[in-house]
């Protein structure tokens, strides 16, 4: 979304409401954002508020060279996992996953019946999670990766590609091709 | 035949490309061929996500007694109250920029001060700090509210010693011109104003503007013959 230039200016004047037109117009997506790499909703939103305390305390650095949307984006991102080290002092090393080390309360069964990817990025290892959601969801590379969490790109790669592995059990009914066999089960079922 | 592929090399093979022996594994085993498949649609849900947008997290009110804490935003109603002030207590200081050039116009056809007399006006005035002397915005604000009430006392002081002589020189075209440039100025003041409001030095122009505008308006209505009126300039 543009945005427009003038609002930003009236923002960094302290100008309440074109500060409440920036959060109106990239809320939705900067908080998305931070609720997939945190995973726990309450977390999640009190980092939100932490992001846009930051996203308006930087907002004078802005100098329109790049889409604020992007800009803003980095913040949060940034931001998030800033919050994460120093909240549950996460690290983002190379550790192995284990089955069911992801914190969850939830139901076991929930998992296999979650229609959100985000409800099944949730069950990840902080490290996985983040790894995941800033490779496969926000397009990150294994560079920036290793960069912004301060591992190595094979830690980065191993991190995803482990990720990837649990998610595609959680998510089996979303992502699973039919083999041969399974068709005549689906043609089965459909009868 | 090789045996499956590892986990680990069917979620890498989403992006990455499989060597000879993985490719000819793949072309002969339709589970692998599935489960990499599963993987590419994994990841084109994810990167799906990415335009997903949610309902915030929280609320921009949730925000605001921060943001007023750290002074990144100003209340509403304050701000407001903060314009007022700014302008009540600014106008004058660089009134005088733009009143001085009329005095200036004003005293050079009608020389106000004996002819011989070499001590200039302003001598006489209580010294007025010079920039590089503001501390702080106090400092400024004091500098401010003397020169405006040194301006008013002056401007009281001219007109009650000339009442009659003040516009000789000054015809109606030249005050057209300076009516024209005023126009211009708050103009150009209020659209800056617009993206900073809070600027002092913008607001001392704007104001100052208005107010020469609405003097050289009065003064224009002097001069004028009372069969002709200014309705807008
Ligand atoms: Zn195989």
């Amino acid at each position: 979304m543009a945005t427009d230039q003038i609002t930003i200016r009236r923002a960094v004047n302290g100008d309440e409401s074109a500060m409440r037109a920036l959060w109106s117009a990239h809320a939705p997506r900067i908080d998305a954002v931070v609720r997939r790499l945190v995973g726990d909703p309450d977390q999640a939103a009190d980092i939100a508020q932490e992001v846009w305390i930051q996203i308006f305390r930087a907002l004078p650095s802005w100098r329109g060279d790049s889409q604020f949307s992007t800009w803003a984006h980095r913040i949060a991102v940034n931001r998030t996992l800033n919050a994460l080290r120093s909240l549950r002092r996460v690290q983002f090393a190379e550790v192995e996953i284990e089955e069911g080390s992801a914190t969850t309360n939830e139901d076991p069964d929930r998992s296999f019946v979650a229609e959100s990817i985000d409800e099944a990025v949730r069950q990840l290892a902080p490290g996985a999670r983040a790894v995941f959601v800033l490779h496969d969801v926000e397009g990150y590379t294994h560079e920036e990766i290793a960069t912004e969490l301060g591992i190595t790109t094979g830690g980065s790669k191993s991190q995803l590609f482990k990720a990837r592995a649990k998610l595609r059990r959680l998510l089996a009914h979303l992502v699973d091709v039919p083999t041969p066999a399974k068709d005549l089960d689906d043609v089965a079922s459909l009868n | 035949m090789m045996s499956h592929l590892s986990t680990d090399r069917l979620a890498a093979l989403v992006d990455e490309t499989p060597s000879a022996a993985e490719a000819l594994h793949l072309s002969a085993c339709a589970s692998c061929t599935a489960e990499v498949a599963s993987h590419r649609r994994l990841v084109r849900l994810a990167a799906q996500a990415a335009t997903r947008t949610d309902a915030p997290l929280s609320s921009f009110d949730a925000l605001v007694p921060r943001l007023r804490a750290e002074e990144l935003s100003v209340e509403p109603a304050a701000r407001r109250r903060r314009m007022v002030m700014w302008g009540s207590r600014i106008a004058a200081g660089l009134t005088l920029l733009v009143g001085g050039t009329a005095i200036g116009r004003v005293s050079a056809g009608a020389p106000l001060l004996p002819k011989g007399d070499e001590a200039p006006i302003v001598a006489e005035l209580p010294k007025i700090a010079q920039p590089a002397t503001f501390r702080n915005t106090n400092d400024a604000m004091q500098v401010l509210s003397a020169s405006q009430q040194q301006y008013q006392e002056a401007a009281a002081f001219l007109a009650a010693q000339d009442t009659t002589s003040h516009f000789i020189g000054l015809n109606q075209t030249s005050f057209q011109a300076r009516l024209a440039a005023l126009d211009q100025m708050a103009a150009a003041t209020r659209a800056a104003l617009y993206q900073a409001p809070q600027d002092p030095v913008l607001n001392q122009y704007y104001l100052s503007a208005l107010g020469a505008r609405a003097a050289t308006l009065k003064q224009m209505g002097a001069v004028m013959p009372a069969n002709r009126q200014l309705v807008s300039y």
